[in-house]
């Protein structure tokens, strides 16, 4: 079968989400996978449910508040999301809401905690300030040196290794068909319907049928995310959508004792226990893009940069002192992308009717909503939260000479 | 078990260990993995699901023959590899665990693991 | 330890030693880095200092590579550390051509340094193939050369009664060594049948050249028989028993296919099991560094390729020893001095001509060492389908993680977009464990690969992470980076 309603390109949390609520809505839909189902930043993340403002997005307090306001509103909805998710999927992802603390270790950082949660509170979300001792008392494991706290009990985390590829099996029971190893080369309007044109980049040994050449469909869902911008290209679009390299440590394993997802509002850290027991460290460490002549090496994997895994670690013993005696297993790096303002795009590209993208604005956070609400868009024209504020239409003048008569 | 029965070596100064707070004898020289199999301790640390587990490899690549030690302190546990470890002697071993022993862990900080799970 | 070094060589065993001995007559400065107490790889694995021994390794196969650890107390513009692991090398960017191009993360029991290299030998050799049958995890199991090391080394006999399975003949120099160390061998079974088994004794060309070892190995099959130890042929294993700690080996007869007649098992009493099929080259820190490898199961998993100056696909890194394909010492040794010969000629430090000349009768001895080693190869390897039989669903493939392999082949099948190790590694959870993957990695190529219908380089395999072994963190957090900081 060569047509479909919607083709659905990127397998990770927001393709595979999306497209197992479009087909369970009765679309038929095909999803396209240039490698293998949760490869890329959907499966190399921490797996936080972080719904407090993060480290990165108070950078620029002042000039983001509008956005930002509205980013704390899709944050209750998506806490309902995930309390549902493992009764929707019908298995267990390892969800988990145990409650979140970020720390501060300065007079400065506290004050940063007090604006922070101002903001939070008028957008409905719980969050309560501790000081240096009550935020021992909840969490023990914390160091002397932090002097006060956020405390939002809607946080937690998700096994990313597991939520993804239970989504594209529901998908897959819902009649959607996922194409793997499968590169998209064309993206071509024809009429009121998109064509696209693939490409097989490894040999398939579980398909079935034979592998079509061409896809014809009513709408295009981009959820690349790190190579949203090049699968955009291939529409002659631009999307202001940019790589960049993260890093994630794990430890070994040891008996339950972080029960909190443990982030800091004034230094790179998240940190929290797996039900495996292990430990996750990460916060936004930097990985190096391979470049080759300026030109982002996309298809190869970030360099981990041994800097960033020193430092990240230094900062979680400083929060967590246990953490210097346990060794590290692995470290990682992974690709995610971000936006020019740091929110998600999430909407139809006006300049190219049934071009839809989602990609963006903490991808696995609010993923399973970034999903539910843009096949509501997909398939109805409107949904259930404003989308707005996160449409494409922000970054129009990009597109003004662009896309495809 | 014999440790050799071939006569032809002698050994160097024996070394005082305790392993599981009972007294074991050891050579200087020899690994942990050695001084605990000549010992007759066949399990050295267990996993996640109680089952015990001894050497494999006795070349530090597989990691079967953990058993954890105590650091200078005497209250921090730290692994290491038995096969890879040469004895020293007042060295105070621990084998039978599956997890690190550290004071800021369950069960003496007690118990926080009502988590709520969906 | 020295900040920056010349040439960073990673193992000293027969590679890593023979490197270090061309390399300093060449004028390279150079720091060799071992995991062991004591230099000399597994081939050598010294007793430690303090054992007084007489007769450590009689035999002739031993002699080039003693001879190379004598020599190798005497070089000067050697840095050896022992005891010390690499758990880590990375790029360095930009920089002059006299700059370091490499930061290594080497780690001891007292802390991490990070210290630059300006090229960088990997000759960390390999271990023991693990083969997954039930039981293999009951204490008393054992890599057979995990039991001569206890032989070899620490000069001690871990068993009652030892029995050894599996289809090299390596396991009967360890049942020699066993019998003249005082122990108890119960058996040595190889599944290959006779004719193949010792195929070797029939090669004409092959035994002229490698006289001393067939010497040993004849030598070695006299004792055995004296001995009254039970040499057999095909029969292997079919599970360990015991629980907590071993009493038995079930095995079984092969037929004419190779599969096992299970109807016809029996149980063999022993408190030690070595199994000695084949191995598996430690070649972690190449793939970490993204050298190019090729799978080949048969020659030990991942290969390292290189040119014929032993140089890999990254700039100023090489490679030596069974990491290029496991082939033995002699081979290795060859190699190791190639590899510096190589290391010499990219530095500047050695004309063409002269690195020719000295290069063309190692590449001449190692033509004819490989002969060997690939005739031995393909008479011991029991066939790359051979271990899935003895992978029952019960057993543990993920020893770490404990996921057996009938929960990975429903996962697998309940997930069929899955076709490719990194992902299954993903999905699974195996090889995230502590041995990262060392003792899973081909078992769970073979059970993909299998399920799928693919070949096992299609699979392909786990990537090659940071840190090499598992690293302390408080270790690595007070490692002083030798660059300094803009």
């Amino acid at each position: 079968m060569t047509n479909f309603d919607i083709a659905v390109i990127g397998g990770g949390l927001i393709g595979c989400a999306t497209a197992c609520y479009l087909a369970e809505a009765g679309a038929s839909v095909v999803l396209l996978e240039g490698g293998q189902i949760n490869q890329g930043a959907s499966g190399q993340n921490a797996g936080s449910l972080h719904f407090q403002l993060e480290h990165r997005l108070i950078q620029n307090l002042d000039v983001q508040l509008r956005e930002l306001e509205f980013y704390v509103g899709l944050a209750k909805l998506s806490i309902q999301d995930w309390l549902t998710i493992d009764s929707n999927l019908g298995c267990d992802t390892q969800m988990v809401i145990h409650g979140g603390l970020m720390v501060a270790e300065t007079p400065e950082q506290a004050s940063l905690l007090e604006r922070k949660s101002a903001i939070e509170r008028s957008q409905g979300l719980s969050v309560e300030i501790l000081d240096g001792a009550e935020a021992r008392r909840l969490a023990p494991y914390l160091a002397e040196s932090v002097v006060a706290a956020l405390h939002c009990p809607d946080e937690g985390h998700c096994n990313p290794r597991l939520l993804t590829p239970a989504f594209a099996r529901k998908a897959t029971s819902y009649g959607a068909r996922i194409m793997t190893g499968t590169q998209v080369q064309a993206i071509d309007r024809n009429g009121s319907a998109w064509t696209v044109r693939i490409r097989k980049s490894s040999p398939e040994h579980s398909a079935s049928d034979v592998a079509p050449k061409t896809i014809r469909c009513q709408m295009i869902l981009n959820a690349a995310g790190a190579w949203a911008a090049e699968v955009a290209a291939l529409a002659n679009l631009h999307l202001p959508l940019f790589p960049i390299g993260l890093t994630m440590n794990v430890t070994e394993k040891v008996s339950p004792v972080i029960t909190h997802l443990i982030q800091h509002v004034g230094r790179k850290l998240s940190l929290k226990q797996t039900d495996d027991g292990n430990l996750l460290i990460g916060g936004g460490w930097s990985s190096r893009l391979r470049q080759k002549q300026g030109v982002w090496q996309s298809q190869q994997a970030a360099e981990l940069q041994l800097d960033s895994v020193v430092e990240n670690l230094r900062t979680a013993a400083d929060v967590v002192p246990l953490v210097k005696n346990l060794r590290l297993i692995r470290s990682w790096t992974g690709i995610t992308c971000i936006t020019a303002d740091q929110l998600p795009v999430l909407g139809e590209v006006a300049k190219a009717p049934g071009f839809f993208v989602a990609a963006g604005g903490s991808g696995f956070t609010y993923g399973p909503t970034y999903a539910r609400l843009m096949s509501e868009l997909m398939l109805t024209g409107q949904s259930s939260y404003p989308l707005a504020p996160f449409s494409p239409a922000r970054f129009a003048g990009l597109n003004a000479f662009m896309g495809q008569s | 078990m014999p440790r050799d029965l071939s006569g032809n070596i002698h050994r160097s100064a024996p070394v005082s260990l305790m392993v599981d707070q009972r007294p074991v004898q050891a050579f200087a020289g020899e690994t942990l993995a050695t001084a605990l199999l000549a010992h007759g301790i066949s399990a050295f640390n267990h996993t996640a699901s109680g089952q015990p587990r001894g050497p494999y490899c006795n070349m530090g690549t597989c990691f079967e023959c953990q058993v954890q030690i105590a650091t200078a302190a005497n209250t921090e546990f730290r692994w290491v590899q038995a096969c890879m470890t040469t004895v020293r002697e007042g060295m105070i071993i621990n084998t039978g665990s599956a997890l690190l022993k550290h004071p800021q862990m369950p069960g003496q900080a007690g118990s926080h693991s009502d988590e709520t799970h969906n | 330890m020295k900040l920056t070094t010349e040439l960073l060589i990673v193992g000293a065993g027969p590679a890593g030693m023979a490197a270090a001995d061309t390399a300093t007559s060449l004028g390279i400065a150079a720091t060799v880095v071992d995991e062991h107490a004591e230099r000399g790889g597994q081939f050598l694995r010294q007793p430690p200092t303090g054992f007084k021994m007489t007769n450590w390794l009689p035999g002739k196969t031993y002699q080039p590579a003693k001879k190379l650890l004598a020599r190798s107390q005497q070089l000067r513009d050697v840095e050896w550390l022992q005891q010390a692991t690499v758990a880590g090398i990375f790029p360095q960017h930009g920089g002059s051509s006299s700059e370091p191009r490499f930061r290594a993360v080497i780690d001891t029991e007292d802390g991490s340094r990070q210290i630059s290299a300006r090229s960088v030998l990997i000759a960390s050799g390999c271990y023991d193939l693990p083969v997954i049958f039930p039981g293999w995890n009951t204490p008393g199991v054992m890599a057979a050369g995990g039991i001569q090391v206890f032989i070899k080394s620490q000069q001690f006999v871990p068993g009652e009664r030892i029995l050894l399975v599996g289809s090299h003949p390596l396991q009967l120099v360890i049942a020699d060594q066993i019998i003249q160390a005082g122990g108890e061998v119960a058996g040595v079974l190889f599944a290959q049948k006779q004719s193949r088994a010792l195929a070797l004794f029939r090669q004409p060309m092959t035994l002229f050249q490698q006289a001393n070892k067939f010497k040993q190995l004849i030598g070695t099959m006299a004792r055995l028989r004296k001995a009254g130890v039970k040499v057999e042929f095909g029969r292997t294993l079919v599970k360990a028993n015991g629980g907590h700690e071993l009493h038995s080996v079930t095995v079984a007869p092969l037929d004419q296919q190779r599969r096992l007649i299970k109807d016809a098992a029996t149980d063999i009493s022993c408190d030690r099991l070595g199994v000695c099929f084949s191995f598996l080259t430690s070649s972690e820190l190449a793939r970490q560094m993204e050298a190019d490898c090729v799978w080949n199961a048969r020659r030990g998993g991942w290969l390292a390729h290189h040119d014929e100056w032993m140089a890999s696909s990254v700039s100023g890194l090489f490679v030596a020893g069974e990491i290029t394909g496991v082939a033995g010492s002699d081979v290795a040794m060859v190699e190791g001095k190639l590899a510096a010969l190589g290391c010499a000629l990219e530095l500047g430090k050695l004309d063409a001509t002269t690195a020719e000349q000295n290069a063309r009768p190692l590449r001449q001895q190692l033509q004819q060492f490989h002969g060997f080693a690939e005739l031995l190869s393909q008479l011991s390897w029991p066939g790359d389908d051979f271990f899935d039989q003895l992978m029952s669903d019960d057993s543990i493939v993920c020893k770490c993680e404990e996921l057996s392999a009938g929960a990975l082949r429903k996962l697998f099948t309940d997930n069929p977009n899955i076709n490719r190790a990194s992902s299954a590694k993903l999905l699974s959870r195996a090889g995230m464990g502590l041995c990262q993957g060392r003792y899973c990695h081909h078992s769970l190529t073979r059970l993909l690969a299998q399920l799928r219908g693919m070949q096992e380089q299609e699979v392909a395999g786990f990537t090659a992470r940071f840190p090499g072994k598992p690293l302390s963190i408080a270790h690595l957090i007070e490692s002083a980076s030798p660059v300094k900081p803009e």
